[in-house]
């Protein structure tokens, strides 16, 4: 398995370009994030790999073939996107008897069973469905199609917090019984920032990180203390963000950590990933 | 097996229309014999005909409809269970087909019921669309089994064309955005229902007198032979379905 493959991909909506020679590799078996800010090029990208879209030039190839207008490939891929692709007349039962028609192993039993536990009416029309519920839908058919490739566009949109929770669990529940490749892209970091593996980053149409969370994470760390102790701290460091609450501040640094250094009153936690991610991805 | 589900789906997504289709054209068909025995002036309108015509015309523009509304939602659900274009119109081809095939049995079998309740006595008379342009073919009439055959073949290929039209419209129509198709719908109107007939005012009937001609030529209907006719139904429907293949190949999800 050679994973998906992006190579030098470019995107552009008349004026705006999209993507911009986008090259990168998601490999067999692993989660990743697909952050970047709005109109940054992330549902471009998971459409285009998809064949939604049509890249202006280069290339996608799923396990070593094309992506683009290709059966077999494509049957290797899920994409539950933002934007809803089923009919709206439809009921989810019914739709979820069509995905089984498409995708052989898409798991019936474990998809009503996953209705059950988000208290998802199966016999209810599509349209009918709230934002959340829609969603929830979307990802039950995302976690039951069983697909080498699975690709989430903003899979918790108008999710309360408990089925928010509820999705990672099972997210992770399911990776850890049968891995597959999970790519997700969403807004809320601090959420699914555990659960990644690998993180991508994209601007303005272009991969602005593409790295382990874990490499990722360890390019800095966050110190909380008192006011004071934490602003003699950081005062040469290079400081990407920070929070006062009552008399703690925590803020969060780039560079190395010197333990020696470390004055007391002043306790050490991993990188803040969405801090990172606004002090990488802001415009200024 | 997915190439087998998309046809599936797509036929499925005809079937209650089909259904309650035929359902109505069988009632109005039976509506009439009825009208006639409990009518009071039966007696006296014996002899005065009740001509039922063209029935068949009615699944043609059934099916032009059905090709106008197949695309949007097929296309989307398509992509959303990974399969191509490509695969989409072929099995499309298949659906139009056994669409046209279907609808051309059911129109034999109104052929079927309309002979079985004609009669002078009754004060029927039934004539199928084929019968109503051609009435023969050359010297030979129409009548028994070589009607039927030649009204399933006639049929077939004119449903498919139907089908044809109608898809090549839904999918122009999915491919252009707002303003293309406000200009294309209003420009439409426009020159058929305005211009071309100020036009054709000017230049004494010569427009209408040119496609009077061409419709005669093309369907072969002085020449009282269907089979020109289903030639020209054939290529128009292979004309129409490569553009709509043209269309189709870079067809997107819109946001």
């Amino acid at each position: 398995m050679n994973g998906i493959e992006i190579n030098d991909v470019t995107k552009t909506f008349g004026d705006t370009l999209a993507l911009n020679q986008v090259s990168l590799t998601f490999e067999p078996h692993k989660i990743y994030g697909l952050l970047g800010r709005n109109g940054a090029g992330k549902s471009t990208l998971l459409n285009i790999i998809t064949n939604r879209l049509f890249a202006d030039s280069g290339q996608v190839t799923i396990d070593g073939l094309s992506s683009v207008e290709n059966d077999m490939t494509q049957g290797l891929l899920y994409l539950m996107s933002e934007k809803n692709l089923y009919p709206e007349s439809m009921t989810c039962n019914e739709a979820f008897k069509w995905t089984k028609q498409f995708f052989k192993d898409f798991d019936l039993d474990y998809a009503l069973n996953l209705a059950k536990q988000f208290k998802l009416d199966t016999k209810k029309k599509i349209r009918s469905l709230s934002t959340g519920y829609t969603s929830i839908f979307k990802i039950i058919t995302a976690l039951s199609v069983n697909t080498p490739y699975v690709l989430f566009d903003e899979p918790v949109l108008g999710l309360d917090a408990n089925h928010r929770e509820m999705f990672y669990r099972l997210l992770i529940e399911k990776y850890s019984d049968n891995p597959f490749t999970a790519i997700i892209s969403t807004h809320l970091i601090d959420e699914i920032a555990n659960l990644l593996e690998y993180v991508m980053i994209i601007k303005n149409g272009e991969i602005l990180v593409n790295e382990s969370c874990e490499t990722l994470l360890s390019k800095g760390y966050s110190v909380t203390g008192t006011i004071k102790h934490v602003d003699t701290f950081i005062a040469d460091k290079e400081v990407i963000g920070d929070d006062v609450l009552g008399g703690l501040k925590t803020a969060t640094i780039i560079g190395p950590i010197n333990k020696s250094t470390l004055p007391d009153g002043i306790e050490i936690t991993n990188l803040d990933l969405q801090k990172l991610f606004i002090k990488l991805t802001n415009e200024e | 097996m997915k190439l087998n589900a998309i046809y599936k789906y797509q036929l499925t997504d005809h079937r209650n229309a089909v259904l309650i289709f035929c359902a109505v054209i069988l009632a109005v068909l039976a509506l009439v014999p009825m009208q006639i025995t409990f009518s009071s002036d039966v007696l006296t309108t014996t002899y005065e005909s009740t001509q039922i015509s063209g029935i068949d015309m009615a699944p043609a523009v059934f099916l032009f409809i059905c090709g106008l509304s197949a695309f949007k939602e097929s296309f989307l659900f398509a992509l959303q269970n990974g399969i191509s274009r490509k695969s989409l119109f072929v099995n499309r081809i298949y659906v139009a087909v056994t669409l046209a095939v279907t609808m051309a049995l059911f129109s034999l079998l109104l052929l079927a019921l309309g002979k079985l309740i004609e009669s002078p006595s009754s004060g029927i008379a039934y004539s199928s669309l084929l019968s109503m342009i051609y009435q023969s073919i050359g010297t030979v009439p129409f009548s028994g089994l070589f009607e039927y055959l030649i009204s399933f073949l006639f049929l077939t290929v004119l449903f498919i064309a139907a089908q044809a039209l109608g898809y090549l419209i839904t999918v122009a129509l999915y491919r252009m955005d707002k303003k293309q198709k406000i200009s294309y719908i209003v420009g439409f109107y426009i020159v058929i229902f305005v211009i071309l007939p100020i036009i054709n005012m000017f230049i004494s009937g010569q427009i209408s007198t040119i496609l009077v001609k061409f419709l005669d030529l093309s369907m072969g209907i002085s020449a009282q032979n269907p089979f020109i006719g289903m030639f020209s139904l054939t290529l128009f429907s292979i004309i129409v379905t490569g553009l709509t293949w043209v269309l189709i190949r870079k067809a997107v999800v819109k946001n």
